[in-house]
């Protein structure tokens, strides 16, 4: 027991280092990728009204401001019309957004990660909640994992860790968009089959099937690189259509189908289990 | 009183890179301005080991709490803290340090100071662009960048020193 002691005494440097790094990396792998969970919403909470007065330092001229109320404007006039004038999306034709587009503006933004985030001056107050999807223009940007009261975390679609549900051209088969952690604007569109053509400039759009995104809101465009055949599929280069480097106002939409789509997909998967 | 001082300027470097330099992305994320650990290398090289693993580790914990790093900057900074005293030793003068000796420039001489940080801040760094990586097919991008921000770092810190140091040595 003396021996134990000594060595524990001798080590202690070392033992700490480790019980530390091992809670630590316990922290780390849980939440790198997905950061969930109180710690983050204090986080958000501490961190969004100082994200809120640099993004404003940033914004100092003129015509950003003008910018900036024309598409708040722009945002709640279709926010509107998709309440009152005939329940369709005035972006795209057939998409089904449950009549709730809500202007944002992006406070803070990481674009060198692997796993990239984005900070909203939007929370529940506003109405946002978690998993509901983020458009800049027409083109879809992620979507809303975590919310306080008056912010909220959004994982973009430049994110390492994340797959997105993408259909080639409105009829096409769908396929997996994923980002390779390199280029903020290239992705790659994975699972399309090999019988398939493909040409560059052909758009790339959501399918709807994650419940995060209203079907055919473009992701982007397929570049002008050749495709690389992997087996009986093959993968494209996709450029993507909203500019990750320059965000600044997005609006969060919400599908309508989103717990729907989940509470299927949960059954359908304990029936596996 | 300036026996504090180390740990007042911990405290300022902390404050600065949570509310200025977490903000800057230069060169596409090739040159981070981890500011933080600004106050971890000039803490005093008299103080015991486990000391320093322990500010490092609360220095990385505050930040992972205030930006969202989910541990990673607790990780890197631990890692850091236990390099500390290794490197500190490894870089030994002759006839030993002395018992008020901090990591500063004019404390300990430029060919110290160079050495120390760039090796100190690589090994951070490295650390940190790994496990942030998450996959193999980025480690090495990584690795790259832990060398482009450790150097830059380094100038960062000079530049800090020049700025705020008395033109004094006292070796």
């Amino acid at each position: 027991m003396r021996n134990l002691w000594t060595l524990i005494v001798r080590y202690q440097l070392v033992l700490t280092f480790i019980i530390l790094q091992g809670l630590t990396l316990g922290w780390f792998v849980s939440s790198h990728g997905y950061p969930r969970g109180k710690w983050v919403r204090a986080s958000l909470d501490m961190q969004g009204t100082w994200n809120g007065y640099v993004s404003q330092m940033t914004q100092l001229t003129d015509l950003a401001d003008q910018n900036r109320q024309l598409l708040l404007e722009n945002a709640q006039l279709k926010s509107q019309l998709v309440r009152f004038i005939g329940k369709q999306n005035p972006l795209t034709l057939d998409h089904t957004i449950n009549g709730l587009i809500i202007p944002a503006e992006v406070i803070r933004s990481t674009v060198f990660l692997s796993s990239n985030f984005l900070i909203l001056n939007k929370g529940t107050r506003d109405g946002v909640m978690k998993g509901q999807g983020i458009l800049h223009g027409p083109y879809a940007v992620g979507r809303v994992i975590e919310t306080t009261e008056t912010h909220a975390l959004v994982i973009p679609l430049i994110h390492t860790e994340m797959e997105w549900s993408a259909r080639l051209g409105s009829q096409g088969p769908v396929g997996r968009l994923i980002w390779n952690g390199k280029d903020p604007q290239l992705a790659t569109l994975s699972d399309v089959p090999k019988s398939f053509t493909v040409r560059a400039g052909d758009t790339i759009f959501t399918s709807g099937f994650q419940g995060i995104f209203p079907s055919e809101i473009p992701y982007g465009l397929v570049t002008a690189n050749p495709s690389v055949i992997d087996g009986e599929f093959q993968n494209f280069e996709v450029q993507l259509g909203a500019p990750f480097q320059q965000l600044r106002y997005v609006h969060v939409v919400e599908t309508g189908n989103r717990e729907t789509v989940n509470d299927l997909m949960d059954e359908s998967q304990s029936l596996f289990q | 009183m300036v026996a504090f001082i180390p740990y007042i300027r911990l405290v300022i470097a902390w404050l600065l890179h949570v509310f200025c330099f977490q903000y800057l992305v230069l060169g596409n994320g090739w040159y981070f301005p981890a500011f933080h650990l600004y106050g971890l290398l000039l803490l005093p090289i008299a103080l015991s080991p486990s000391v320093v693993l322990l500010i490092s580790a609360l220095v990385g914990f505050t930040l992972d709490l205030t930006t969202m790093g989910g541990g990673l900057y607790t990780s890197s900074a631990l890692m850091m803290g236990l390099s500390i005293p290794a490197v500190n030793r490894l870089f030994a003068p002759r006839e030993g340090y002395e018992v008020n000796d901090i990591g500063t420039l004019n404390s300990l001489g430029f060919q110290w100071f160079t050495s120390r940080t760039i090796l100190l801040l690589f090994i951070h760094h490295v650390w940190m662009f790994s496990l942030e990586a998450g996959r193999w097919g980025l480690v090495l991008e990584g690795w790259g960048k832990a060398l482009t921000s450790a150097l830059f770092g380094w100038g960062l810190f000079l530049a800090a020193q020049w700025l705020t140091q008395s033109n004094k040595r006292s070796r």
